[in-house]
C-alpha cells in the first residue's frame, strides 16, 4: 500500500506494518474503501494526517533495517521515499 | 532496502549507530530518535518505541553513572536539546525521560535569577514543563544546601574516625584519613549537584593524597547518587524512577 504524508508518498508492506503496529493491525481488518483516485498501481493510497516525512522516513528506515548510517550520513532517503 | 524478509525485526544496528550518533551530539540523530519516538507511539509500534526511548537516553539518562558520563561531554546547546527531548517525552508519554532532561534545563539557567530562555525563547514550551523546571529548581537547591551541610559536616567524621581503633592513616599528613581536608585546609569545596562533573577538574589537589581523595569523592558521589534517586519527586514528574518505569511500560 502506499502512505502519503505531506508531500511525499512511501510504498510499504501491509504485513511489516501489521506484525509491528498494533493500530494499523487492526486498521487492516478492516475492508477498505476507495475512491478511483485513491490508488496507483493498484495500490490504495493512505492518507496520513498531521505526520512529517522526516518522521516517516526515520521510522521506516528502522522498520526496514536501513542502515542508520546510510540515510542520515549518505543520502538514500529519497531512494527510500520512493521505494 | 530488504525486501524479502518483510516479518524482520528491526535491528539493533540501527538504534546502535543512531545512539552513536546521538553521543556525538548529532542533531539529526536526535530529530531521528524524536521522530521515531513520535509515530512508534501514535500508531503502537512498541519494539520501535523502546527503541527510541533507549537511544534518547543517552541525552536524557535515567542512571546516574551515566549522567555523569554525560554532563562531561561539551554541549553548546544542552538548553535546547534538554527541552526538545523534555517536550517530545510529554508528547509521546515517555516519562524516564523527563527528570534528566528537566534537571539539565535547570542546569544551564543562571544560578540566581529566572532565565528569559524560559519564557522569552520557548514559547512553544508547555506550560508544564516551565512549571516543573521552576519547582524543581528551587527544591533541588534547598536539598543541595542540606546536602552542603552535610558534607560540610567532615569534622564529625573526623572525631568519629580519630576514636576509633581501626583507622587508616593519612600518607600526607600521618593522621586520621580526611586529614589532607582538615582542618588546616578547611573543609572540602563541595560543587553541589548541578556540578555533577565538577569532581573530576576541581578536586585534583596534588596536596592532598590519593587515599583521602578518593574517599571524600566516594562520600560526595554517594550523596549526590541519593539526591539523584529523587529526581522524580524533586521535579513533581512522579514519585519514584520505579514508578516512572511502569508508567512508560503501561502505555
Amino acid at each position: 500500500m502506499i502512505f502519503e504524508v505531506l508531500d511525499g508518498r512511501y510504498r510499504i508492506h501491509q504485513s511489516i506494518l501489521r506484525s509491528q503496529s498494533e493500530v494499523f493491525n487492526d486498521m487492516f481488518q478492516i475492508p477498505p474503501s476507495f475512491k478511483n483516485g485513491d490508488v496507483i498501481d493498484g495500490l490504495p493510497i493512505v492518507k496520513l494526517a498531521g505526520d512529517t516525512t522526516e518522521d516517516w522516513t526515520a521510522l521506516l528506515g528502522a522498520l526496514y533495517q536501513v542502515s542508520y548510517v546510510d540515510i542520515y550520513l549518505g543520502s538514500i532517503s529519497p531512494s527510500l521515499r520512493a521505494a | 532496502m530488504d525486501r524479502s524478509h518483510p516479518h524482520l525485526e528491526p535491528r539493533d544496528r540501527y538504534f546502535d549507530d543512531m545512539a552513536n550518533q546521538l553521543s556525538k551530539l548529532s542533531l539529526e540523530a536526535l530529530t531521528c530518535a524524536c521522530g521515531i519516538l513520535r509515530l512508534s507511539t501514535k500508531y503502537r509500534f512498541g519494539t520501535l518505541r523502546k527503541m527510541a526511548i533507549k537511544a534518547l537516553r543517552i541525552i536524557s539518562p535515567a542512571s546516574f553513572d551515566e549522567m555523569i558520563r554525560r554532563v562531561t561531554v561539551e554541549d553548546g546547546r544542552r538548553f535546547e536539546t534538554a527541552l526538545e527531548v523534555g517536550s517530545v517525552a510529554i508528547e509521546c508519554k515517555a516519562p524516564t525521560l523527563l527528570p534528566a532532561a528537566l534537571f539539565q534545563v535547570c542546569q544551564s539557567l543562571p544560578s540566581n535569577g529566572i532565565d528569559d530562555r524560559l519564557f522569552v525563547d520557548s514559547e512553544k514550551l508547555p506550560f508544564n514543563v516551565k512549571a516543573w523546571c521552576l519547582s524543581g529548581r528551587t527544591r533541588l537547591f534547598f536539598a543541595q544546601e542540606k546536602d552542603k551541610t552535610t558534607s560540610l559536616a567532615f569534622h564529625d567524621l573526623e572525631t568519629n574516625l580519630v576514636d576509633s581503633k581501626s583507622i587508616r592513616q593519612c600518607q600526607k599528613t600521618s593522621k586520621s584519613e580526611y586529614m589532607c581536608y582538615l582542618p588546616s585546609f578547611g573543609p572540602p569545596k563541595v560543587p553541589g549537584i548541578w556540578a555533577l562533573h565538577a569532581l573530576n577538574d576541581e578536586w585534583k589537589d596534588s596536596s592532598k593524597c590519593h587515599r583521602c581523595m578518593t574517599k571524600v569523592q566516594e562520600l560526595y558521589r554517594a550523596r549526590q547518587g541519593v539526591i539523584w534517586s529523587q529526581l522524580p519527586s524533586y521535579f513533581g514528574v512522579g514519585t519514584s524512577w520505579e514508578e516512572l518505569e511502569k508508567l512508560e511500560d503501561e502505555y
